[in-house]
Protein backbone atom coordinates (compact mmCIF):
# COMPACT_ATOMS: atom_id res chain seq x y z
CA UNK A 1 0.00 0.00 0.00
CA UNK A 2 1.21 3.36 -0.80
CA UNK A 3 2.67 5.30 2.68
CA UNK A 4 1.76 8.55 0.07
CA UNK A 5 -1.55 8.17 -0.90
CA UNK A 6 -3.75 11.17 -1.24
CA UNK A 7 -5.47 10.79 2.24
CA UNK A 8 -2.08 11.29 4.01
CA UNK A 9 -1.16 13.79 2.30
CA UNK A 10 -4.29 15.53 2.89
CA UNK A 11 -4.60 14.76 6.30
CA UNK A 12 -0.43 16.35 6.43
CA UNK A 13 -1.27 19.39 4.50
CA UNK A 14 -5.00 19.94 6.27
CA UNK A 15 -4.88 18.60 9.65
CA UNK A 16 -7.75 17.68 11.65
CA UNK A 17 -8.41 19.06 14.94
CA UNK A 18 -5.08 21.01 14.85
CA UNK A 19 -5.25 23.66 17.22
CA UNK A 20 -4.98 24.39 20.91
CA UNK A 21 -7.92 24.11 23.07
CA UNK A 22 -7.64 27.49 25.90
CA UNK A 23 -9.38 25.51 28.78
CA UNK A 24 -7.89 22.07 28.13
CA UNK A 25 -7.92 19.51 31.11
CA UNK A 26 -4.31 18.37 29.79
CA UNK A 27 -1.86 19.13 27.48
CA UNK A 28 1.65 17.70 26.77
CA UNK A 29 4.34 17.54 24.34
CA UNK A 30 6.12 14.65 23.41
CA UNK A 31 9.26 15.10 20.83
CA UNK A 32 10.89 12.43 18.94
CA UNK A 33 14.47 14.14 19.09
CA UNK A 34 15.96 11.92 16.41
CA UNK A 35 14.14 13.68 13.91
CA UNK A 36 12.82 16.77 15.60
CA UNK A 37 8.98 15.69 15.01
CA UNK A 38 6.91 17.38 18.01
CA UNK A 39 3.58 16.74 18.95
CA UNK A 40 1.71 18.77 21.64
CA UNK A 41 -1.80 17.46 22.34
CA UNK A 42 -4.53 19.57 24.55
CA UNK A 43 -7.56 16.75 25.89
CA UNK A 44 -10.60 17.94 27.65
CA UNK A 45 -12.39 15.00 29.49
CA UNK A 46 -15.94 14.35 30.34
CA UNK A 47 -16.31 12.11 32.89
CA UNK A 48 -14.56 9.35 31.37
CA UNK A 49 -14.84 10.23 27.86
CA UNK A 50 -12.74 12.58 25.36
CA UNK A 51 -14.74 15.70 25.06
CA UNK A 52 -12.37 17.43 23.01
CA UNK A 53 -8.93 16.68 21.80
CA UNK A 54 -6.63 18.50 19.55
CA UNK A 55 -3.32 19.25 19.08
CA UNK A 56 -0.20 21.34 17.63
CA UNK A 57 3.15 20.30 15.49
CA UNK A 58 5.62 19.86 13.80
CA UNK A 59 7.33 16.70 11.90
CA UNK A 60 6.79 14.46 8.84
CA UNK A 61 3.87 13.54 7.21
CA UNK A 62 3.20 10.18 8.89
CA UNK A 63 3.78 11.97 12.01
CA UNK A 64 1.04 14.83 11.78
CA UNK A 65 -1.39 11.97 9.63
CA UNK A 66 -1.52 9.63 12.61
CA UNK A 67 -1.85 12.91 15.12
CA UNK A 68 -4.92 13.86 12.82
CA UNK A 69 -6.17 10.27 12.50
CA UNK A 70 -6.15 9.67 15.44
CA UNK A 71 -7.91 12.49 17.16
CA UNK A 72 -10.54 12.18 14.88
CA UNK A 73 -10.78 8.65 16.21
CA UNK A 74 -10.57 9.21 19.82
CA UNK A 75 -13.13 12.02 19.70
CA UNK A 76 -16.07 10.42 22.07
CA UNK A 77 -14.23 8.01 22.79
CA UNK A 78 -14.07 6.15 26.53
CA UNK A 79 -10.37 6.73 28.35
CA UNK A 80 -9.87 3.17 29.06
CA UNK A 81 -10.54 2.11 25.20
CA UNK A 82 -7.27 4.56 24.35
CA UNK A 83 -5.50 3.97 26.84
CA UNK A 84 -5.64 0.52 25.79
CA UNK A 85 -4.04 0.77 22.35
CA UNK A 86 -1.48 -1.36 20.82
CA UNK A 87 0.96 0.03 17.92
CA UNK A 88 -1.01 -2.29 15.96
CA UNK A 89 -4.24 -0.78 16.72
CA UNK A 90 -2.45 2.85 15.70
CA UNK A 91 -1.95 1.33 12.38
CA UNK A 92 -5.33 0.36 11.79
CA UNK A 93 -6.43 3.09 12.94
CA UNK A 94 -4.48 5.23 10.22
CA UNK A 95 -4.64 2.69 7.85
CA UNK A 96 -0.87 2.32 6.72
CA UNK A 97 1.83 0.09 6.53
CA UNK A 98 5.16 0.97 8.18
CA UNK A 99 8.31 0.21 7.95
CA UNK A 100 10.09 0.20 11.27
CA UNK A 101 12.28 2.84 11.03
CA UNK A 102 8.41 4.86 10.62
CA UNK A 103 6.56 3.53 13.60
CA UNK A 104 8.36 5.55 15.54
CA UNK A 105 6.61 9.04 13.62
CA UNK A 106 3.26 7.67 13.99
CA UNK A 107 3.89 6.37 17.30
CA UNK A 108 4.41 9.96 19.03
CA UNK A 109 1.10 11.09 18.82
CA UNK A 110 -0.26 7.79 20.60
CA UNK A 111 1.89 8.29 23.29
CA UNK A 112 1.35 12.03 23.41
CA UNK A 113 -2.63 10.49 23.77
CA UNK A 114 -1.92 8.52 26.37
CA UNK A 115 0.35 10.59 28.49
CA UNK A 116 -2.14 13.33 28.60
CA UNK A 117 -4.77 11.32 29.79
CA UNK A 118 -2.97 9.41 32.36
CA UNK A 119 -1.95 13.08 33.47
CA UNK A 120 -5.67 14.32 33.97
CA UNK A 121 -6.83 10.49 35.08
CA UNK A 122 -4.18 11.10 37.98
CA UNK A 123 -5.26 14.59 38.64
CA UNK A 124 -8.76 13.80 39.29
CA UNK A 125 -7.57 10.38 41.68
CA UNK A 126 -5.43 13.30 43.65
CA UNK B 1 36.69 1.04 -11.37
CA UNK B 2 34.12 -1.50 -12.59
CA UNK B 3 30.83 -1.25 -10.74
CA UNK B 4 30.54 -4.99 -11.23
CA UNK B 5 33.43 -5.30 -9.19
CA UNK B 6 30.70 -4.64 -6.44
CA UNK B 7 28.46 -7.52 -5.46
CA UNK B 8 26.05 -5.11 -3.80
CA UNK B 9 25.15 -3.65 -7.47
CA UNK B 10 25.19 -6.94 -8.96
CA UNK B 11 22.78 -8.22 -6.24
CA UNK B 12 20.61 -5.23 -6.05
CA UNK B 13 20.16 -4.46 -9.91
CA UNK B 14 17.88 -0.93 -10.13
CA UNK B 15 19.55 0.51 -6.60
CA UNK B 16 20.79 3.69 -6.70
CA UNK B 17 23.03 4.27 -3.93
CA UNK B 18 23.75 7.87 -2.60
CA UNK B 19 24.26 7.57 1.27
CA UNK B 20 28.23 7.10 0.57
CA UNK B 21 28.76 9.18 3.57
CA UNK B 22 27.12 7.06 6.19
CA UNK B 23 29.22 3.87 4.52
CA UNK B 24 30.36 2.37 1.61
CA UNK B 25 30.00 -0.37 -0.34
CA UNK B 26 32.31 -3.29 -0.79
CA UNK B 27 34.37 -4.58 -3.49
CA UNK B 28 34.72 -8.34 -3.86
CA UNK B 29 38.05 -8.37 -3.46
CA UNK B 30 37.70 -6.91 0.33
CA UNK B 31 34.75 -9.27 0.96
CA UNK B 32 37.18 -12.22 -0.51
CA UNK B 33 40.05 -10.74 2.12
CA UNK B 34 38.00 -11.32 5.01
CA UNK B 35 36.61 -15.00 4.44
CA UNK B 36 40.79 -15.94 3.29
CA UNK B 37 41.31 -14.73 6.46
CA UNK B 38 38.97 -16.42 8.63
CA UNK B 39 39.16 -19.78 6.04
CA UNK B 40 43.00 -19.83 5.53
CA UNK B 41 44.44 -18.64 8.60
CA UNK B 42 42.81 -17.45 11.34
CA UNK B 43 44.92 -17.04 14.38
CA UNK B 44 45.74 -14.01 16.99
CA UNK B 45 48.43 -11.80 15.98
CA UNK B 46 51.96 -10.96 17.54
CA UNK B 47 51.59 -13.56 20.37
CA UNK B 48 51.70 -17.39 18.44
CA UNK B 49 54.86 -19.04 17.47
CA UNK B 50 53.02 -21.50 14.94
CA UNK B 51 52.49 -20.90 11.47
CA UNK B 52 49.26 -19.49 11.55
CA UNK B 53 49.87 -16.57 13.93
CA UNK B 54 53.06 -16.13 11.86
CA UNK B 55 51.03 -15.33 8.58
CA UNK B 56 48.22 -13.55 10.95
CA UNK B 57 50.82 -11.40 12.22
CA UNK B 58 52.57 -10.67 8.83
CA UNK B 59 49.04 -9.77 6.94
CA UNK B 60 47.97 -7.56 10.00
CA UNK B 61 51.48 -5.60 9.91
CA UNK B 62 51.78 -5.93 6.32
CA UNK B 63 48.48 -3.82 6.34
CA UNK B 64 49.74 -1.17 8.90
CA UNK B 65 52.61 -0.39 6.45
CA UNK B 66 49.97 -0.30 3.43
CA UNK B 67 47.73 1.95 4.73
CA UNK B 68 50.55 3.75 6.38
CA UNK B 69 51.79 4.62 3.28
CA UNK B 70 48.51 5.32 1.47
CA UNK B 71 48.17 8.59 4.06
CA UNK B 72 52.08 9.12 3.95
CA UNK B 73 52.43 8.15 7.86
CA UNK B 74 55.15 5.50 9.10
CA UNK B 75 53.49 2.32 10.47
CA UNK B 76 54.26 3.07 13.94
CA UNK B 77 51.69 6.16 13.42
CA UNK B 78 48.95 4.26 12.83
CA UNK B 79 47.03 3.05 15.76
CA UNK B 80 44.05 0.95 14.94
CA UNK B 81 40.75 1.66 16.04
CA UNK B 82 37.12 0.74 15.35
CA UNK B 83 36.63 3.59 13.29
CA UNK B 84 36.89 7.43 13.80
CA UNK B 85 34.63 7.42 16.90
CA UNK B 86 36.74 5.50 18.55
CA UNK B 87 39.76 7.12 17.53
CA UNK B 88 38.47 10.84 18.93
CA UNK B 89 37.54 8.74 22.23
CA UNK B 90 40.89 7.24 22.84
CA UNK B 91 42.40 10.54 21.75
CA UNK B 92 40.49 12.35 24.04
CA UNK B 93 41.13 9.73 27.13
CA UNK B 94 45.03 10.34 26.54
CA UNK B 95 44.64 13.77 26.26
CA UNK B 96 42.71 13.38 30.11
CA UNK B 97 45.85 11.67 31.04
CA UNK B 98 47.96 14.38 29.69
CA UNK B 99 46.29 17.66 31.32
CA UNK B 100 44.77 15.71 33.86
CA UNK B 101 47.26 17.38 36.82
CA UNK B 102 47.77 20.56 34.29
CA UNK B 103 46.45 24.08 36.05
CA UNK B 104 44.23 26.58 34.57
CA UNK B 105 40.84 26.76 32.78
CA UNK B 106 41.64 26.06 28.99
CA UNK B 107 39.38 25.89 25.65
CA UNK B 108 38.96 23.32 23.28
CA UNK B 109 38.17 24.89 19.62
CA UNK B 110 35.82 22.93 17.57
CA UNK B 111 33.70 24.20 14.86
CA UNK B 112 29.93 24.58 14.04
CA UNK B 113 30.11 21.73 11.66
CA UNK B 114 31.77 18.86 13.64
CA UNK B 115 30.01 15.65 13.74
CA UNK B 116 29.15 13.99 17.03
CA UNK B 117 31.90 12.36 16.81
CA UNK B 118 34.59 14.86 16.99
CA UNK B 119 32.03 17.23 19.55
CA UNK B 120 31.03 14.49 22.37
CA UNK B 121 34.30 12.79 23.06
CA UNK B 122 35.74 17.10 23.18
CA UNK B 123 32.59 17.97 25.45
CA UNK B 124 33.59 15.14 27.85
CA UNK B 125 37.23 16.31 28.14
CA UNK B 126 36.42 19.48 29.19
CA UNK B 127 33.79 18.87 31.26
CA UNK B 128 36.23 16.43 33.46
CA UNK B 129 39.40 18.90 33.05
CA UNK B 130 36.85 21.86 33.79
CA UNK B 131 37.97 23.58 30.65
CA UNK B 132 35.39 25.67 27.70
CA UNK B 133 34.56 24.24 24.73
CA UNK B 134 33.58 26.66 21.91
CA UNK B 135 32.63 26.28 18.67
CA UNK B 136 33.65 28.55 14.97
CA UNK B 137 31.14 29.94 13.79
CA UNK B 138 30.39 29.25 9.43
CA UNK B 139 30.28 32.01 6.78
CA UNK B 140 27.15 33.26 4.51
CA UNK B 141 28.99 30.18 1.89
CA UNK B 142 29.32 27.26 4.86
CA UNK B 143 32.75 27.72 4.88
CA UNK B 144 34.63 27.90 8.69
CA UNK B 145 34.72 31.98 9.88
CA UNK B 146 38.59 31.78 9.58
CA UNK B 147 39.00 35.28 11.07
CA UNK B 148 37.32 34.32 14.28
CA UNK B 149 38.96 30.75 14.32
CA UNK B 150 42.22 32.94 14.52
CA UNK B 151 40.43 35.54 17.20
CA UNK B 152 39.85 32.76 19.33
CA UNK B 153 43.08 31.56 19.02
CA UNK B 154 44.71 34.99 20.64
CA UNK B 155 42.14 35.65 22.36
CA UNK B 156 41.50 32.23 24.80
CA UNK B 157 43.90 29.69 25.76
CA UNK B 158 43.41 27.07 23.50
CA UNK B 159 44.79 23.94 24.01
CA UNK B 160 43.31 21.41 22.01
CA UNK B 161 41.76 22.33 17.93
CA UNK B 162 39.73 20.10 16.14
CA UNK B 163 38.26 20.50 12.78
CA UNK B 164 36.77 18.14 10.33
CA UNK B 165 38.68 18.18 6.57
CA UNK B 166 35.73 17.70 5.30
CA UNK B 167 31.54 18.19 6.37
CA UNK B 168 29.48 15.20 6.08
CA UNK B 169 26.46 17.60 5.86
CA UNK B 170 27.78 20.27 3.81
CA UNK B 171 30.56 18.78 1.75
CA UNK B 172 32.87 22.01 2.87
CA UNK B 173 36.77 21.36 2.84
CA UNK B 174 38.31 22.65 5.52
CA UNK B 175 42.02 23.27 4.21
CA UNK B 176 43.75 21.62 7.49
CA UNK B 177 47.00 21.85 6.85
CA UNK B 178 46.98 26.17 6.35
CA UNK B 179 45.02 26.41 9.07
CA UNK B 180 46.56 24.13 11.49
CA UNK B 181 50.17 26.18 10.07
CA UNK B 182 48.13 29.52 10.92
CA UNK B 183 47.49 28.40 14.05
CA UNK B 184 50.68 27.46 15.29
CA UNK B 185 52.46 30.48 14.27
CA UNK B 186 50.04 32.15 16.91
CA UNK B 187 50.32 29.56 19.45
CA UNK B 188 52.68 26.78 18.70
CA UNK B 189 51.70 24.32 21.73
CA UNK B 190 48.08 23.72 20.25
CA UNK B 191 47.42 19.89 20.00
CA UNK B 192 45.90 20.16 16.15
CA UNK B 193 43.60 17.53 15.39
CA UNK B 194 41.81 16.47 11.85
CA UNK B 195 38.48 14.47 11.50
CA UNK B 196 39.55 12.43 8.30
CA UNK B 197 36.05 10.58 8.07
CA UNK B 198 34.75 12.30 5.16
CA UNK B 199 38.06 13.26 3.66
CA UNK B 200 40.14 10.16 3.04
CA UNK B 201 38.07 8.20 1.00
CA UNK B 202 38.13 11.06 -1.92
CA UNK B 203 41.58 12.95 -1.51
CA UNK B 204 45.24 12.06 -1.46
CA UNK B 205 46.23 13.25 2.20
CA UNK B 206 49.93 13.43 2.68
CA UNK B 207 50.42 13.23 6.70
CA UNK B 208 53.94 13.22 6.86
CA UNK B 209 54.03 16.62 5.28
CA UNK B 210 51.92 18.17 7.10
CA UNK B 211 53.90 19.53 9.91
CA UNK B 212 51.00 20.74 11.75
CA UNK B 213 48.76 17.93 11.81
CA UNK B 214 49.17 16.52 15.00
CA UNK B 215 46.21 13.62 14.84
CA UNK B 216 44.25 12.80 12.65
CA UNK B 217 41.01 9.94 12.56
CA UNK B 218 39.25 8.24 10.05
CA UNK B 219 37.06 5.16 9.15
CA UNK B 220 37.28 2.38 6.87
CA UNK B 221 34.25 1.39 6.06
CA UNK B 222 33.61 4.93 4.79
CA UNK B 223 36.18 3.79 1.83
CA UNK B 224 34.71 0.58 0.91
CA UNK B 225 36.76 -1.55 3.83
CA UNK B 226 34.68 -3.36 6.34
CA UNK B 227 33.00 -1.68 9.45
CA UNK B 228 34.72 -2.03 12.51
CA UNK B 229 38.10 -0.96 11.46
CA UNK B 230 39.42 2.67 11.86
CA UNK B 231 42.58 4.65 12.41
CA UNK B 232 43.90 6.83 14.70
CA UNK B 233 46.98 8.82 13.33
CA UNK B 234 49.48 10.58 15.64
CA UNK B 235 52.93 12.13 15.14
CA UNK B 236 55.50 9.47 16.13
CA UNK B 237 57.53 12.33 18.69
CA UNK B 238 53.90 12.75 20.66
CA UNK B 239 52.82 9.36 20.54
CA UNK B 240 56.24 8.36 21.94
CA UNK B 241 55.41 11.13 24.88
CA UNK B 242 51.70 10.15 25.81
CA UNK B 243 50.70 7.60 27.80
CA UNK B 244 47.78 5.11 26.82
CA UNK B 245 44.41 5.87 28.09
CA UNK B 246 43.41 1.88 27.17
CA UNK B 247 45.30 -0.97 29.00
CA UNK B 248 45.59 -4.43 28.97
CA UNK B 249 46.62 -7.67 27.10
CA UNK B 250 49.27 -6.51 24.32
CA UNK B 251 50.34 -3.50 24.84
CA UNK B 252 52.80 -4.29 27.69
CA UNK B 253 56.89 -4.38 27.77
CA UNK B 254 56.52 -5.84 31.73
CA UNK B 255 54.11 -6.67 34.13
CA UNK B 256 54.70 -6.07 38.27
CA UNK B 257 51.98 -6.15 40.52
CA UNK B 258 51.74 -2.78 40.95
CA UNK B 259 53.26 -2.00 37.75
CA UNK B 260 53.75 -2.06 34.35
CA UNK B 261 56.02 -0.87 31.33
CA UNK B 262 54.25 -0.40 28.15
CA UNK B 263 54.79 -1.79 24.47
CA UNK B 264 56.73 0.41 21.59
CA UNK B 265 54.36 1.93 19.06
CA UNK B 266 52.21 1.19 17.97
CA UNK B 267 51.40 -1.51 20.11
CA UNK B 268 51.12 0.77 23.37
CA UNK B 269 47.92 1.72 22.47
CA UNK B 270 46.55 -1.16 21.24
CA UNK B 271 44.86 -2.97 24.34
CA UNK B 272 43.33 -5.85 23.55
CA UNK B 273 42.69 -8.82 19.90
CA UNK B 274 42.75 -6.05 17.40
CA UNK B 275 40.01 -6.39 14.48
CA UNK B 276 42.66 -8.30 12.14
CA UNK B 277 40.55 -9.09 9.38
CA UNK B 278 38.96 -5.78 9.33
CA UNK B 279 42.72 -4.16 9.06
CA UNK B 280 43.36 -6.41 6.55
CA UNK B 281 40.17 -5.75 4.40
CA UNK B 282 40.62 -2.54 4.83
CA UNK B 283 44.36 -3.01 3.25
CA UNK B 284 42.76 -4.66 0.46
CA UNK B 285 40.29 -1.57 -0.74
CA UNK B 286 43.65 0.85 -0.16
CA UNK B 287 45.14 -1.52 -2.81
CA UNK B 288 41.99 -0.85 -4.58
CA UNK B 289 41.96 2.90 -5.03
CA UNK B 290 45.93 2.62 -5.23
CA UNK B 291 44.90 0.11 -8.36
CA UNK B 292 42.44 3.56 -9.83
CA UNK B 293 43.38 6.12 -11.95
CA UNK B 294 43.70 9.05 -9.38
CA UNK B 295 43.16 11.93 -12.11
CA UNK B 296 40.55 10.25 -13.79
CA UNK B 297 38.67 9.61 -10.77
CA UNK B 298 39.41 13.23 -9.70
CA UNK B 299 37.91 14.15 -13.04
CA UNK B 300 34.76 12.01 -12.60
CA UNK B 301 33.87 13.18 -9.07
CA UNK B 302 34.52 16.56 -9.94
CA UNK B 303 32.92 16.30 -12.91
CA UNK B 304 29.84 14.75 -10.93
CA UNK B 305 29.62 17.36 -8.08
CA UNK B 306 29.47 19.86 -10.52
CA UNK B 307 26.49 18.23 -12.24
CA UNK B 308 24.92 17.57 -8.96
CA UNK B 309 25.23 20.79 -7.85
CA UNK B 310 23.69 22.39 -11.29
CA UNK B 311 20.91 19.79 -11.25
CA UNK B 312 19.39 20.06 -7.36
CA UNK B 313 19.89 24.10 -8.07
CA UNK B 314 17.71 23.54 -10.83
CA UNK B 315 14.76 22.54 -8.94
CA UNK B 316 13.58 25.85 -7.45
CA UNK B 317 11.39 24.29 -4.67
CA UNK B 318 14.56 22.83 -2.88
CA UNK B 319 17.08 24.59 -0.84
CA UNK B 320 20.82 23.48 -0.93
CA UNK B 321 23.23 23.59 1.79
CA UNK B 322 26.77 24.29 1.56
CA UNK B 323 29.69 26.18 -0.11
CA UNK B 324 27.76 27.68 -3.71
CA UNK B 325 31.38 26.84 -5.35
CA UNK B 326 31.76 23.24 -6.79
CA UNK B 327 35.58 23.39 -5.98
CA UNK B 328 35.13 23.79 -2.44
CA UNK B 329 33.39 21.15 -1.75
CA UNK B 330 32.98 17.35 -2.03
CA UNK B 331 30.10 15.39 -3.48
CA UNK B 332 27.86 15.91 -0.05
CA UNK B 333 24.62 17.61 -1.03
CA UNK B 334 22.40 17.98 2.14
CA UNK B 335 19.10 19.73 1.23
CA UNK B 336 15.34 20.69 2.15
CA UNK B 337 11.99 21.35 0.42
CA UNK B 338 9.45 23.53 2.07
CA UNK B 339 6.81 21.26 3.11
CA UNK B 340 8.10 18.20 2.65
CA UNK B 341 9.81 16.95 5.70
CA UNK B 342 13.17 14.90 4.83
CA UNK B 343 11.95 11.81 6.24
CA UNK B 344 9.09 11.92 3.83
CA UNK B 345 11.40 12.72 1.52
CA UNK B 346 13.97 9.86 1.50
CA UNK B 347 11.18 7.37 1.88
CA UNK B 348 9.90 8.42 -1.34
CA UNK B 349 13.44 8.27 -2.72
CA UNK B 350 13.04 4.56 -1.80
CA UNK B 351 10.12 3.89 -3.19
CA UNK B 352 12.04 4.33 -6.79
CA UNK B 353 15.05 2.61 -5.34
CA UNK B 354 17.40 5.85 -4.48
CA UNK B 355 19.01 5.65 -1.04
CA UNK B 356 19.59 8.54 0.85
CA UNK B 357 19.36 10.10 4.13
CA UNK B 358 16.90 12.21 6.42
CA UNK B 359 17.74 13.41 9.96
CA UNK B 360 20.62 15.67 11.57
CA UNK B 361 23.59 13.46 10.25
CA UNK B 362 25.00 13.38 13.64
CA UNK B 363 25.30 17.47 13.52
CA UNK B 364 23.07 18.63 15.73
CA UNK B 365 24.05 21.89 16.82
CA UNK B 366 24.69 22.47 12.62
CA UNK B 367 21.08 22.05 12.07
CA UNK B 368 19.54 23.88 14.84
CA UNK B 369 21.84 26.38 14.97
CA UNK B 370 23.27 27.17 11.85
CA UNK B 371 21.04 25.97 9.59
CA UNK B 372 18.28 26.31 11.76
CA UNK B 373 16.15 23.50 10.46
CA UNK B 374 15.60 20.33 12.59
CA UNK B 375 16.89 17.98 9.44
CA UNK B 376 17.76 17.77 6.28
CA UNK B 377 17.81 14.93 3.51
CA UNK B 378 21.08 14.34 2.27
CA UNK B 379 22.58 12.32 -0.99
CA UNK B 380 25.99 11.40 -0.46
CA UNK B 381 28.18 10.48 -4.11
CA UNK B 382 31.34 8.23 -4.33
CA UNK B 383 33.37 6.62 -7.13
CA UNK B 384 30.88 3.81 -8.33
CA UNK B 385 27.80 6.90 -8.80
CA UNK B 386 27.48 8.14 -12.16
CA UNK B 387 25.24 11.25 -14.09
CA UNK B 388 22.52 8.75 -14.53
CA UNK B 389 22.08 8.41 -10.77
CA UNK B 390 22.22 12.06 -10.60
CA UNK B 391 19.58 12.67 -13.26
CA UNK B 392 17.37 9.68 -11.47
CA UNK B 393 18.11 11.31 -8.02
CA UNK B 394 16.88 14.90 -9.74
CA UNK B 395 13.38 13.19 -11.31
CA UNK B 396 12.38 11.81 -8.29
CA UNK B 397 12.70 14.80 -6.51
CA UNK B 398 10.49 16.54 -9.16
CA UNK B 399 8.48 13.98 -8.99
CA UNK B 400 7.66 14.06 -5.39
CA UNK B 401 7.21 17.83 -5.05
CA UNK B 402 4.42 17.33 -7.68
CA UNK B 403 3.43 14.26 -5.11
CA UNK B 404 2.94 16.82 -2.55
CA UNK B 405 1.70 19.80 -4.65
CA UNK B 406 -1.27 21.77 -2.85
C1 LIG C 1 32.86 13.78 9.62
C2 LIG C 1 32.63 12.50 10.35
N1 LIG C 1 33.26 12.28 11.51
C3 LIG C 1 33.11 11.14 12.20
C4 LIG C 1 32.27 10.14 11.75
C5 LIG C 1 32.13 8.89 12.57
O1 LIG C 1 32.62 7.79 11.90
P1 LIG C 1 32.39 6.33 12.46
O2 LIG C 1 30.91 6.18 12.65
O3 LIG C 1 32.91 5.45 11.39
O4 LIG C 1 33.13 6.19 13.73
C6 LIG C 1 31.59 10.32 10.55
C7 LIG C 1 30.68 9.30 10.02
O5 LIG C 1 29.52 9.20 10.27
C8 LIG C 1 31.77 11.54 9.85
O6 LIG C 1 31.11 11.76 8.70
Amino acid sequence: MDLYRQDMIDHYQNPRNYGEIVDADAIIELENSSCGDKIKLFVKLKKDKIDEISFTGEGCAVAIASASKLTEYAKGKDIKQIQKLTTDDLLKIIKVELTISRIKCANLSLQTIKKSINSVDHKQKI
Amino acid sequence: MNKSDFPIFNNNPDLVYLDNSATTQKPQVVIDSIVDFYQNYNSNVHRGIHKLAETATIEFENARGNIAQFVGAKPEEIIFTSGTTESMNILAQILFEHFKDSKGKKTILLSEMEHHSNTLPWMMLAGNLGWNIEYVKLTEEYELNLESLYDAIKKNDVSILSLTHMSNVLGTINNLDAIFSKVKSISPDIFCIGDGAQYVPHHKIDLSNSKSIDFYAFSGHKMMGPTGIGVLYGKKNLLEKLNPSKVGGGMISTVKRNSFTTAELPEKFEAGTPNIAGAIGLSKAVDYLKRQDTLEIEKHMSELTRFTLDELRNIKELTLYGPPVFEKRGPVFSFSIEGIHPHDIAQILDQDNIAIRAGHHCCQILHRETLKIPASARASLYIYNDIENVKRLSNSIKKLITQFKR
